[in-house]
């Protein structure tokens, strides 16, 4: 099949209207605090199956991209990230929202994920399988530096207070290495507590952490915050965001690469996109002392690297049959079960469904600029209106309930409620929340990756194969950049505060 | 006399990670690295963190004045609510959502208690339908 | 009295024709099937094949609920302890489920569940990467018998099947290597297929969906029809007979025409050639063991891998 043909397979109305439908389902899935697209693509799997491959597969592909950009809903106004993969939208995007500029950063948000979408599925349509072969050229050693370059982001935030920052997260991980060990595949750390063998669950921990520790933390406000905070009456918002991202095109080009290659890597997923897209676009930037009090730049950086990483996490599931995360993972088998196979005969199989598939991908990223600004916006900007009174309990009693899904029992509800109040607590002595979530998400992939590369020196006989590596010391090399600024920046501080005072 | 809660939470940080780490050091080799490392630093931090807060007490409120009550009465609402959830969402929902609206509300009038227990109603349903109809999760 | 007769013969037939829709209506309600893993894995694949075949067959289908944790264990518990009612039921694999109880990481015994059936089968493979120089299952042993511990061998999860697999190939064919757990089979092809580790063990669905290396040896008996020219390690004399099974399990004490219907029907379903077809596309062997079968297959799982697994010093 030609691509003129795939291209008008792509455009037929039935087609489109599925991919409307999807991407709009999928946004407001992920804008509600306590639903996961996985949830969602996987509770349709059985709708599609008896549907047209092009049909099906493109529900479940659109459903991923409108998920990806809806997560920074809840993260701007709420503070709490839709899905984990908004965490780092949270750091500029709620300040501004206190601010009054609610609405320049959900345009932001948009905007950036209507770019690093299309660049996302530009990519996997233009590169299929180069791009496949060098994502396996990362092992487990450059994983872990990944990590490691992630969880920098925390000194980056915590410019204030160093320390509290970095015990905040190496709390997070200390929480994640509860439950089985990874190697041994024995209990650990379990107090003897059966439900323990489990783990703390991510989901009801980030639900927790942030929004019931965010409600917590309303609630603890002053009286005038009891009504909502004016979204304010911004008419110049989208001048102003459209301004930035043609100032700013570097952000938008270096965001959707980074998305990009981390959605390639298996197992590396959008939070470590988005955390490392935006400790990036920090770093680069001159003034990037500001970050973390209302830099839109910074949730353009997170939401571009989310939805970039859609396209991306489908380059190896699609050229080589391994998929980039669990959202992948699923489509992956949608794929099968049509009868597809992946890999380079994909494009030339003569059905033109993975062309199809693409395509439609990209104008499910396409769509979403006008589906997001006339509805998804619209809808979210009357949820700033609602007084505290009302939103406080309803988002504890959203927050419950889908940590209750996701355990499907109360074992999910109490980890919520636990770090929920623990999390408030710690947040009023400065042990703030985003630390801790990013210990929590990035810590298990760190053990791993960093137990695999230690038993690879072992049996290769020298400790240097973890770190003499080309792609390795690139990435140690960022780390220890991303630490020095902050650090220097502190000391900078003291002295100056000590020459203040002394003279 | 509240800014020793500072003080008792780090205590309680230290604790946490003193604990884990004398676990982790009994796990067999390699598994153990990983885990001594992060709780051994976090510990030392943690301890850092403890020792500055006696060197230089912090002079901030923990909670703005006034505001304890009502955080207070959340935490212990939201205990409650999950209690009392897992003997039935359907009536622990809509009491607790009810309950919540009124306590937060600046004036309480006829009309407004008669709108929080319509939300009230119509949140539990909504979530209801979402979770337990649509997505088949066995709520109590 | 000829009335009285005939009254209580009408009274019979009537008791007997109501008596016995009541026993045919099960099941009255949807059946739940509780998936241990997360929505989207390789379970709940099958969970759902098996939901789409069992639909044609019986016109119903299942209610899913997911509970994810400690690789399965959490969910396998809720099983054990759901109502046996025959309303609850769930998959499981094998051998994790034989394996948690024995190393602690689970609540729940063998003997808590009555086995339905077995419905697919998924046997390991030695691969290695495009770039390897090991074409055979004996370059592969020679090498690691010149240099033990050296080599790496990337499995996925801890005390799966690949994990047993590894152990019993050290085994027969005495040698020696370090083991790299890898989380999801999608991790374990990338890193071997990436040439960072020097091989590695995945299930036979997995590598036949995927492009890159070759495979040198697959633990069935028998040469397996999705990939025939590769070797089963038994033909080499490395004797491993192993594979990952999905198997379906209710609660223990089902009433009788319940666990008779869900067997019957399962049985079935399993056998439909729709159901061959669907799982072939997976890259998995549709296989039917009964119930009884498999509860004694299982038993004499248990004592073969607790000794393995006591052999390497991974349980007490």
């Amino acid at each position: 099949m030609s691509i003129s043909q795939s291209l008008a397979a792509a455009l037929d109305p039935m087609v489109l209207a599925m991919i409307v439908l999807g991407t709009i389902f999928g946004a407001i899935i992920g804008a509600l605090p306590g639903f996961s697209s996985v949830m969602a693509i996987s509770l349709l799997l059985p709708v599609v199956y008896p549907l047209d491959p092009l049909l099906g597969l493109l529900i479940l592909g659109s459903i991923y991209m409108g998920a990806m950009y809806g997560d920074a809903n809840a993260a701007i106004l709420l503070n709490i990230p839709g899905t984990a993969s908004s965490l780092p939208t949270t750091f500029d995007g709620f300040p501004m929202t206190r601010q009054g500029r609610a609405r320049e950063a959900l345009l932001a948000a948009l905007a950036g994920s209507v770019t690093g979408g299309i660049a996302g599925v530009l990519v996997l349509l233009a590169t299929f399988g180069a791009l496949a072969e060098f994502s396996l050229r990362f092992g487990p050693q450059e994983y872990f530096w990944l990590t490691v370059l992630g969880l920098t982001t925390i000194a980056a935030l915590s410019s204030g207070n160093l320390i509290k920052g970095l015990a905040g997260g190496g709390l997070g991980i200390a929480i994640s290495l509860i439950g089985l060990d990874p190697y041994w595949g024995t209990p650990r750390f379990t107090f003897g507590q059966s439900s323990l063998i489990a783990g703390v669950h991510l989901i009801p921990a980030l639900l927790g952490l942030f929004c019931v520790a965010q409600v917590l933390s309303s609630l603890a406000g002053p009286e005038r915050d009891r009504n909502a905070p004016e979204a304010g009456d911004q008419k110049d918002a989208l001048r102003k965001v459209v301004g930035t991202m043609v100032r700013r095109w570097d952000v938008l080009v270096r965001s959707s690469a980074i998305g990009v290659l981390i959605g390639m890597l298996p197992g590396a997923g959008g939070p470590i996109a988005s955390t490392i897209s935006y400790n990036e676009t920090r770093r680069w930037d001159r003034d990037s002392a500001s970050y973390g009090k209302g830099r839109v730049e910074g949730v353009i950086a997170s939401e571009a690297a989310n939805s970039a990483m859609v396209g991306g996490s489908l380059i190896p599931m699609m050229a080589l049959g391994i998929p980039g995360n669990v959202n992948a993972a699923v489509i992956l088998g949608a794929l099968l079960s049509f009868g597809l196979r992946p890999g380079m005969n994909l494009l030339s199989d003569g059905s033109g469904v993975a062309m199809s598939f693409m395509i439609g991908l990209l104008i499910s990223s396409i769509l979403l600029a006008p589906l997001g600004y006339f509805i998804i916006i619209r809808i979210s900007t009357q949820i700033l209106k609602i007084p505290r009174t009302y939103l406080a309990p309803t988002i504890l009693v959203f927050a419950s309930v889908g940590a209750y899904s996701v355990t499907n029992s109360m074992y999910g509800v109490v980890i919520m409620a636990a770090l929920g109040i623990g999390g408030f607590l710690f947040r009023r002595i400065g042990l703030e929340a985003a630390p801790i979530g990013l210990g929590l998400i990035l810590g298990p992939i760190a053990e791993r990756e960093f137990t695999s590369s230690l038993l690879i020196a072992q049996a290769q006989g020298s400790y240097w194969t973890m770190v003499l590596r080309p792609i390795s010391l690139v990435l140690i090399f960022l780390c220890l950049l991303s630490i020095a600024a902050p650090v220097l920046l502190a000391l900078r501080q003291r002295r100056a505060a000590d020459g203040g005072a002394s003279a | 006399m509240m800014w020793n809660i500072d003080k008792v939470l780090l205590g309680a940080v230290v604790v946490f990670c003193g604990v884990l780490l004398f676990q982790a050091i009994d796990i067999k080799a390699p598994a153990g690295t990983f885990p001594v490392f992060v709780t051994a630093t976090t510990g030392a931090l943690a301890m850092f963190a403890l020792g500055r807060a006696f060197l230089r007490p912090s002079t901030e409120p923990f909670l703005p004045a006034g505001a304890g009550a009502i955080v207070l009465a959340g935490a212990i609402g939201l205990a409650v609510y999950v209690t009392a959830m897992t003997a039935s969402y359907l009536v622990a929902t809509p009491l607790f959502l009810f309950a919540g609206y009124l306590f937060l509300m600046p004036q309480r009038t006829i009309r407004s208690v008669v709108l929080a227990a319509v939300v009230a109603v119509a949140m539990t349903a909504f979530t209801w339908l979402c979770f337990a109809y649509w997505l088949g999760v066995n709520l109590p | 009295m000829i009335r009285t007769v005939s009254l209580a013969v009408a009274a019979a037939v009537v008791a007997g024709l109501s008596a016995s829709p009541a026993a045919a209506d099960f099941p009255e309600r949807q059946i739940t099937m509780i998936v241990p893993f997360g929505a989207g894995g390789g379970s709940d694949r099958v969970a759902r094949t098996v939901d789409r075949f069992w639909q044609e067959q019986t016109g119903e289908s299942f209610n899913f609920q997911y509970q994810p944790g400690a690789a399965g264990a959490v969910g396998t518990d809720a099983i054990a302890r759901a109502q046996s009612d025959g309303y609850t039921i769930g998959i499981v694999n094998l051998p994790n489920m034989v394996v948690q109880p024995v190393s602690g990481s689970a609540t729940f015994s063998l003997d808590g569940f009555d086995y339905l059936g077995r419905v697919n089968s998924d046997p390991i493979v030695l691969m290695v990467p495009e770039s390897s120089r090991y074409e055979t299952l004996e370059d592969f042993i020679a090498a690691a018998q010149e240099a033990p511990g050296t080599m790496t061998l990337a499995i996925t999860g801890t005390l799966g099947a690949a994990h047993l697999a590894a152990l019993q190939m050290m085994e027969g064919a005495g040698i020696e290597v370090t083991l790299v757990p890898t989380q999801g089979g999608a991790n374990t092809v990338a890193r071997i297929a990436g040439g960072h580790v020097s091989a590695g063990l995945i299930g036979l669905g997995l590598f036949t969906n995927q492009e890159s290396g070759r495979a040198l040896a697959v633990t069935s008996a028998e040469r397996s029809d999705f990939a025939p020219d590769v070797p089963t390690f038994t033909e080499k004399d490395v004797p491993i007979d192993l594979a990952t099974a999905r198997i379906i399990v209710a609660p223990d004490g089902l009433p009788d025409d319940a666990l008779a219907y869900l067997r019957s029907t399962l049985e079935s379903v399993t056998l439909s050639e729709g159901f061959a077809a669907a799982s072939a596309e997976q890259g998995q062997g549709a296989i039917w063991q009964s119930g009884d079968e498999l509860e004694a297959a299982v038993l004499a799982m248990e004592e073969d891998i607790s000794a393995l697994l006591r052999k390497y010093e991974l349980i007490d």
